[in-house]
């Protein structure tokens, strides 16, 4: 678990970060539909400004054997990732992913990457600084800036509220991909 | 490398290819292998020349590529190389080409490269002719896949939407002042989600747009919109159901806040920079009333509102951006139904108010609305339309045509306008609201009714003044009674702007089927109920009335009727009688025509409503005009807002209204006769734990009264946190202080104390902030406040002061609990 950096007092900021943009990666897996990917960029108050999506990748068998163990972090890190990362008309300050494979995604990102998550346990006295949970895995260069921009930004938006918008976008993308 | 010998003419070279690993190629996919992965089987022969042509086979095994390679040495004198090659181009050619270094050699193509094209579908065959007198030619030939790969690569295709928005909002909505953290803004997700607007046919560009905005909840808390109340749940949902949709009509049970959601709705569309402007349509007597929401929902467009003149042209054509919202009022606008037809400008957003007024598609006032073009439409009704299918196909016109027809059956109305009509009814939304729902009204004066005000105001002026020591609070109060009636109606002509927005409800109450009670304080036929009562009368609404000059033994029946009888809609009652101990929960709505001013007065006549038995919620409007001594006396009281209003001291008039006499005197800026000191009070004895937020307040108010500040509560959503502005003259100056009030359990933390601590810091004027509390401090807090210009009042010395400046008494609840004294 990585300690929060930025503000340590839990005030926020008197104004509102603007000028950052945020990413949201992820990486879903069904036996029905194979991996999918979907990327949302938002700015500072959380609005769209791109989304993009894959289709599915649905490996073969002998492309499960060939691949094996590596076979989902191939998939979604290496082609998924690297792909939504093409041709992106905005660059993120920093990306949140939804599972802790996802961070290894740094590599083909180039960014600041951090799984975000609750906060479940509070923290005692600081229980009320932060309802958020960042896990940069090891990449410690990432975590003073995500930290910031958490910590900036969390007192005035829902940091992980995007995710449940980006599923539901990238459900209704497959259902209209899938009908055509 | 070994030769074939003995070949007989149409020798054929085999030539196969395998990959090293054993696997399974599956044909209906492409796949690749790389070229070290295959054994290369190559064959050579010699042959003669009399054994040609000479041909090579390979068989296709579904590669993407493959690159057969010929070559021929001769052996013997001189040398021969013949080397074929072959790439496959596509999906169903394959080119050989062969190279030769033979001279005169001639091949088949009478070139040294010869290029077949061979088809993939099944074996192919590639044969070189040569036609040389060599006597030995050697011909090898050697097949081989090229480096492209038979692989396992993933290759999915990528989809992108941009969605670029120009978020927009006057700067002065950034500043640090006017923001607080989302914790304070926080509005409630709502459950069910509204439903989503009819795609149909629409991209899945727009409906990814849909799914991506952030929830609606999400955005009005948003802090930096800063909205002064949170709306209930019903409202958030209204309000995204209104921004979601491009035609719409917003049929709530009255008093729900149609309005309240119609502005914030286009509030976001304007911030989204989804609309540049805003054009209402309303009834004349509404106009104040949108003005005043406006202000209170949207107060950045203050400055960019227009109202309609006798320009009215000109005023339609506005498109600039510095007018953000135009109002208009039905009855200009019909003025211009002609002109209306030949224009083609277009207003980005139209709310009509009141939109049974278009009901009569024959009516000017109709041809006029719907001349009107609009990218987005929202019609606003607290009428039932949907109960008159005719009706409906007019609105309909405005908002969307083709989508009724006049004929069509209820049904087939219903099912057409279904996606495009929200109406919510009291009863739905009960959990949701609180029981009791109060309004001022604001009601301007106009015309006759207005000049009559002014010339009565500045003629008592003067009388008042010229009457010098000698003037009483009777001679106040007389002039006060007098121009209140004016505020009622105008004594010659009858003209009211509170009837005006009176019918204007009493309309659509009747449409509900609901009731409503009216009160006045005057019964006479020139100011009071008996008026109002003819002019309901000419609207064939039947009102009842309940008064003094109604016989005690007909009370009853009227109330009996008034509760009874589905057709008797309106009560008209004066405070005195109606005030007390009716039991009248038929209505649920209750209008106080013109005020009391003693809040346990007022109260009572609404309790005849909001009582045991009432099963819906209660609505209170209350009328005040504008720019008269109305609204003075409604601020004043509202600034004190004393504690025990209920309470009249010994040696004021029982029509004190709640006011002090020097507050009396100073509604007309009049010198004061010197006081006559009042007796000293008895310090009240408080339960401090059974105190409402605003009675802790007010408490707190008159504390810093008796240390000899003049102190301002803070009307409505507090001002940046702030609760009091207490004020007073010290040497070298004044005196500023904010104080912030917490009637709390927990001990208060930093961060509020942070919050405060913003205001000071960012108004010079401030001389430090106050914080008080009936709890406690944390240790983060007093860490935060040392040094600092703030207080911290803790219940320790918030009892020490009370004690001290005799405000009040704390004492403990009978149950042993609470704080002592």
């Amino acid at each position: 678990m990585s300690p929060r950096n930025g503000s340590t007092d839990g005030s926020p900021s008197s104004e509102m970060p603007s000028g950052v943009i945020l990413g949201y990666l992820s990486c879903p897996q069904d036996a029905a539909n194979g991996f999918l990917g979907a990327m949302l960029i938002t700015d500072f108050r959380a609005r769209p400004l791109h989304f993009a999506f894959v289709s599915p990748v649905r490996p073969t068998a002998m492309q499960r054997l060939l691949y094996g163990a590596t076979l989902a972090e191939h998939v979604k890190v290496d082609v998924i990732a690297k792909k939504l990362m093409q041709g992106l008309p905005f660059r993120p300050s920093v990306v949140f992913v939804d599972s802790c494979d996802m961070v290894s995604a740094r590599r083909v990102v180039g960014l600041p990457t951090a799984f975000l998550t609750k906060n479940e346990q509070p923290q005692g006295a600081a229980a009320h600084l932060s309802t958020l949970r960042y896990d940069t895995l090891g990449h410690t260069e990432d975590q003073e800036s995500i930290g910031v921009v958490v910590s900036e930004l969390e007192p005035w938006i829902d940091l992980i509220e995007p995710f449940s918008r980006l599923m539901d976008a990238l459900k209704e993308a497959q259902k209209t991909s899938s009908k055509s | 490398m070994g030769w074939l010998k003995g070949v007989q003419k149409g020798i054929m070279g085999r030539v196969e290819y395998g990959a090293r690993s054993t696997f399974d190629p599956d044909l209906s996919k492409s796949w690749r292998v790389t070229a070290t992965d295959l054994q290369i089987v190559s064959h050579s022969f010699r042959v003669d020349s009399s054994q040609l042509p000479l041909s090579a086979q390979a068989t296709r095994l579904g590669s993407d590529q493959i690159q057969l390679s010929a070559q021929a040495t001769r052996l013997g004198s001189g040398q021969i190389q013949l080397s074929a090659q072959a790439t496959r181009l596509g999906s169903d050619q394959i080119q050989l080409t062969v190279h030769s270094n033979i001279e005169h050699m001639d091949l088949v193509a009478s070139r040294k490269e010869c290029e077949l094209s061979i088809p993939v579908t099944g074996p192919h065959f590639c044969s070189v002719s040569l036609d040389t007198s060599a006597t030995d030619v050697g011909l090898e030939f050697a097949c081989m896949v090229l480096a492209p790969i038979i692989s396992y690569d993933f290759t999915p295709t990528a989809y992108r939407f941009s969605f670029m928005t120009t978020p927009r909002e006057p700067a002065s909505l950034f500043s640090p002042r006017n923001m607080q953290p989302r914790s304070h803004s926080l509005v409630a997700p709502v459950t069910p989600l509204p439903p989503p607007p009819p795609l149909g046919t629409s991209s899945l560009e727009e409906r990814l747009r849909l799914l991506l905005t952030p929830p609606i909840h999400e955005i009005l808390s948003d802090p930096q919109l800063c909205l002064p109340e949170k709306p209930y749940p019903y409202q958030t949902m209204g309000i995204k159901w209104l921004y979601d949709r491009q035609y719409a009509l917003l049929a709530d049970e009255m008093g729900l806040g149609k309005t309240m959601q119609a502005i914030i709705a286009a509030r976001l569309l304007y911030r989204e920079g989804l609309i540049n402007q805003v054009l209402i349509v309303c009834p004349k007597t509404l106009i104040p009333n949108w003005q005043t929401e406006l202000r209170m929902w949207w107060p950045q467009v203050s400055s960019n509102i227009s109202v309609a003149d006798s320009d009215r042209q000109w005023f339609l054509r506005l498109g600039t951006s510095r007018i953000v919202v135009k109002i208009i009022n039905y009855e200009a606008l019909a003025r211009e139904a002609d002109w209306l037809k030949t224009q083609k400008f277009s207003h980005d957003l139209i709310i009509i108010d009141e939109a049974q007024r278009i009901k009569n598609p024959g009516r000017k006032t109709a041809l006029a609305v719907k001349a009107l073009r609009g990218q987005r439409r929202w019609a606003l009704t607290g009428t039932p339309l949907e109960n008159k299918a005719d009706d409906l196909v007019s609105v309909f016109e405005f908002l969307k045509r083709g989508v009724l027809r006049y004929g069509s059956s209820n049904d087939t109305i219903r099912e057409a306008i279904s996606p495009h009509l929200l109406r919510r009814k009291t009863e739905e939304v009960l959990p949701d609201l609180p029981e009791k729902i109060e309004q001022d009204i604001e009601v301007e004066l106009e015309g006759d009714q207005r000049e009559a005000y002014v010339r009565a105001e500045t003629e008592g002026v003067v009388e008042l003044n010229a009457k010098g020591d000698k003037v009483t609070i009777t001679h106040v109060f007389a002039l006060i009674t007098k121009l209140r009636q004016i505020c009622n109606f105008e004594p010659v002509s009858g003209e009211s702007s509170k009837v005006a927005l009176l019918c204007e409800d009493i309309e659509e109450i009747v449409e509900s089927d609901r009731k409503a009670l009216v009160f006045s304080q005057f019964v006479a036929e020139d100011f009071g109920i008996a008026r109002i009562s003819r002019i309901l009368k000419e609207r064939q609404w039947g009102p009842l009335e309940l008064h003094g000059r109604i016989p005690q033994g007909s009370r009853t029946a009227v109330v009996k009727k008034f509760t009874t009888d589905q057709e008797s809609k309106v009560l008209l009652l004066n405070y005195a009688v109606g005030g007390v101990g009716l039991n009248l929960q038929a209505a649920n709505y209750v209008y106080l025509f013109d005020r009391w001013w003693n809040p346990a007065v007022e109260d009572q006549a609404v309790k005849r409503a909001h009582r045991i038995g009432q099963k819906s919620k209660v609505f209170v409007r209350r009328f005040f005009c504008k720019d008269t001594i109305e609204e003075r006396i409604l601020k004043k009281l509202m600034e004190k807002r004393r504690l025990f209003s209920h309470i009249i001291d010994e040696g004021r008039p029982d029509q004190s209204m709640g006011l002090s006499e020097e507050e009396i005197f100073s509604l007309f800026n009049l010198k004061i006769r010197p006081r006559v000191p009042s007796k000293p009070s008895t310090p009240v004895p408080i339960i401090l734990e059974n105190l409402d937020p605003t009675e802790f307040e007010n408490l707190v108010a008159v504390l810093y009264e008796k240390q000899g500040y003049q102190v301002t509560v803070m009307a409505g959503s507090h001002d940046q946190g702030i609760d009091i502005l207490a004020e007073k003259s010290v040497a070298g100056g004044k005196e500023r202080v904010a104080v912030q009030c917490k009637h709390v359990q927990d001990n208060v933390g930093r961060p509020v104390l942070q919050q405060l601590w913003g205001v000071v810091c960012h108004d010079a004027s401030i001389t430090r902030g106050d914080l008080v509390t009936s709890a406690g401090f944390t240790r983060e807090a007093k860490d935060f406040g040392h040094g600092k210009r703030v207080g911290l009042i803790d219940l320790a010395q918030l009892q020490q002061l009370v004690r001290e400046f005799k405000v009040a008494k704390f004492v403990a609840e009978t149950s042993g609990k609470g704080t002592k004294s």
